[in-house]
């Protein structure tokens, strides 16, 4: 009774696989909007798809487009969550002597010309309880042309010592756009 | 007993469906055309890289982004302003002299172009009561650029050649008020719906209110975004580069192999190493952003063609843009944002100077001559442009990347084939001429 059952369930079986397939390969990959994880100091990059990470000195960044992958010609944003590295590679947040987010540029090397727009951003802030490091959302970024690009983020980091000038600090992360 | 009949059943199951894969696959294998014959049709080898860039030029249609054409027009999608629209764009007594209506230059049968090298607008030089100088047209009558096709404006992040209006209710007003264009105002096009009945009823019936109780700019904007919200209807059909493209994403290599070989080899140098897909690419073919392409753009003898510069200039300076009092802002950030932040953020830089737009590919057969003064007759012309680019030409802030294609005559005319397949099938006509007889005097 059940081998029976079974097969009289055959054609609808294979009908439904048959149709499964179709769908399967009718479907297009389209970019979905979610709600960007949180970012966090202690976090691995590979936990989160798209994150990009980047250091330079002291400073550890971890960004987050959206929408992600940053696609052609559209605009998209960026998360940043900014964490200091210690001379042992330990990241921590910031407490005293907090870095600037001076400019957010990207450009093509190959093409030499960067974006056509200007992208804005609040000032870095300390992430919300709970949580350490630095924060801020850039917005207005469009990578108007597919291939390699640039993204280059300038931080100024405060003197720590009196009489010394605050230093600029470039930590640039090359993306390949498609 | 039971347990042998369904058995036997399995198997005469597993028969059919052996049966149903082996003809699947011998019609997947089975050429289309005799061997005998050089195959005209079939699907030329296409890597995973190669696949996955012709995937990004669709699909098609699709709906316009939220800082497209119809940002800042909260009408856009009416079917009453729509229906207003039409009737606007249809009417010339929008113009100074009541001959011009945007009809004039962007005509039906023409894909909205008017098949000029150059733009003849003005009413007044029509008629014969003004000279082209007095109101700073070239010693040829004509304006400065070809006119544009309408065809899935909406889509648009800028409008115009330089992209001086940010929204398509914007660029609809343009040309009303533009002296060298069509020479109305303000009040002349609130007074063309407050005397014409019908064109009354309509106003009230797209915006909820008559247009006598709203002062001249107010008025001629909400028909300006009727015009628009017209315009908006205007989208490009299906192309067999969207079968073609299609069949690549379900994996139907079948279906691909109906697109004719000389378009996919157009179609693998566009996307490959001719590089067109750099600045054409998308559902649009274009990125929407505006490139110096090494063409010639002085419009007289000592005077150029600023381009891209003097648009942003135009567009930042107008109280029309989208971060003027006119630009609706719909509800949701996300929408708002993005409409706006194109204006907002835009930087102006020195390489803008001489930089055009580029201009989507969907039914570019249709739209001839080409190029923003219209310099270029013919798709060969085009091909044969990059084909033979002088790199002396090109902004020295310009684009880094074009360089002389060297295609050979076949190559070239591949990739003529391959733009003909973004028109809709049967309509190929990159030789349309004017034919009216008042123009033709004036070429």
């Amino acid at each position: 009774m059940a081998g029976a059952s079974v097969l009289g369930m055959l054609p609808g079986v294979v009908f439904g696989v048959l149709m499964l397939g179709t769908h399967a390969a009718a479907r297009e990959q389209t970019p979905v909007s979610k709600e960007p994880p949180a970012l966090h100091c202690a976090m691995s990059a590979s936990s989160v798809p798209h994150l990009i990470q980047a250091a330079g000195g002291p400073v550890q960044v971890f960004v987050l487009p959206e929408p992600a992958p940053i696609p052609v010609g559209k605009f998209f944003k960026l998360s940043l969550l900014i964490c200091e590295r210690t001379a042992a590679g330990e990241l921590r947040g910031w407490s005293a002597a907090q870095p600037r987010l001076q400019a957010v540029q990207a450009e093509m090397p190959a093409h030499r010309h960067g974006m056509n727009y200007t992208p804005s951003w609040r000032a870095l802030e300390p992430v919300a309880a709970g949580g350490a490091g630095l924060t801020t959302t850039v917005q207005g970024l469009m990578f108007h042309m597919p291939g390699h690009w640039r993204l280059t983020l300038t931080f100024e980091l405060p003197a720590t010592h009196i009489g010394q000038a605050p230093q600029l600090l470039r930590i640039s992360h090359d993306e390949q756009v498609r | 007993m039971n347990r042998c009949a369904s058995f036997a059943r399995l198997r005469a199951w597993l028969r059919v469906l052996l049966t149903c894969l082996i003809v699947a696959t011998h019609a997947a294998a089975a050429p289309e055309t005799p061997r005998s014959k050089p195959p005209s049709t079939g699907l030329m080898p296409w890597s995973a890289d190669e696949r996955a860039a012709v995937l990004r030029h669709g699909p098609w249609p699709q709906a316009p982004a939220a800082d497209a054409g119809h940002a800042g027009n909260r009408w856009a999608a009416s079917p009453a302003a729509q229906k207003l629209g039409k009737a606007l764009f249809f009417d010339p007594r929008l113009s100074g002299s009541g001959a011009v209506s945007c009809a004039s230059c962007h005509q039906s049968q023409r894909a909205f172009t008017d098949g000029l090298r150059r733009s003849v607008a003005l009413a007044e030089v029509i008629q014969g009561t003004r000279t082209g100088a007095a109101v700073g047209l070239a010693s040829d009558g004509l304006l400065e650029r070809n006119t544009p096709s309408l065809i899935n404006a909406a889509q648009q992040r800028w409008m115009g050649w330089d992209g001086a209006a940010d929204s398509l209710w914007f660029q609809a007003l343009r040309p009303v008020l533009n002296p060298r264009e069509m020479g109305g105002s303000l009040a002349q096009m609130r007074a063309v719906v407050l005397a014409d009945q019908a064109l009354s009823q309509q106003f009230r019936r797209a915006f909820g209110q008559p247009a006598s109780a709203l002062d001249d700019e107010a008025a001629a904007v909400l028909m300006a975004k009727a015009i628009a919200a017209y315009i908006g209807t205007l989208t490009s059909e299906r192309t067999p580069f969207d079968a073609f493209r299609d069949a690549l994403a379900r994996g139907d290599d079948r279906a691909a192999a109906r697109y004719p070989m000389a378009a996919q080899r157009g179609l693998k140098l566009f996307v490959g190493r001719a590089q067109c897909a750099l600045c054409h690419v998308g559902p649009q073919f274009t990125h929407g952003e505006f490139a110096d392409i090494g063409l010639p753009f002085f419009v007289r003898p000592g005077q150029v063609d600023p381009g891209r510069q003097a648009g942003i200039l135009a567009l930042l300076d107008s109280r029309y843009n989208l971060l003027g009092p006119f630009a609706d802002r719909p509800q949701g950030a996300a929408t708002n944002d993005a409409a706006r932040n194109k204006t907002a953020l835009l930087s102006p830089q020195h390489r803008n100077f001489g930089e055009f737009k580029v201009p989507g590919l969907r039914g570019v057969a249709q739209t001839a001559p080409y190029m923003h003064d219209g310099q270029l007759p013919d798709l060969s012309a085009v091909v044969r442009h990059y084909t033979q680019l002088n790199p002396e030409r090109l902004h020295t802030d310009g684009e880094q990347i074009l360089r002389p294609l060297d295609l050979t005559p076949d190559e070239q005319q591949d990739l003529v084939q391959f733009l003909h397949s973004l028109s809709p099938q049967g309509r190929h006509d990159d030789q349309t001429r004017l034919r009216d007889p008042e123009r033709k005097k004036l070429r």
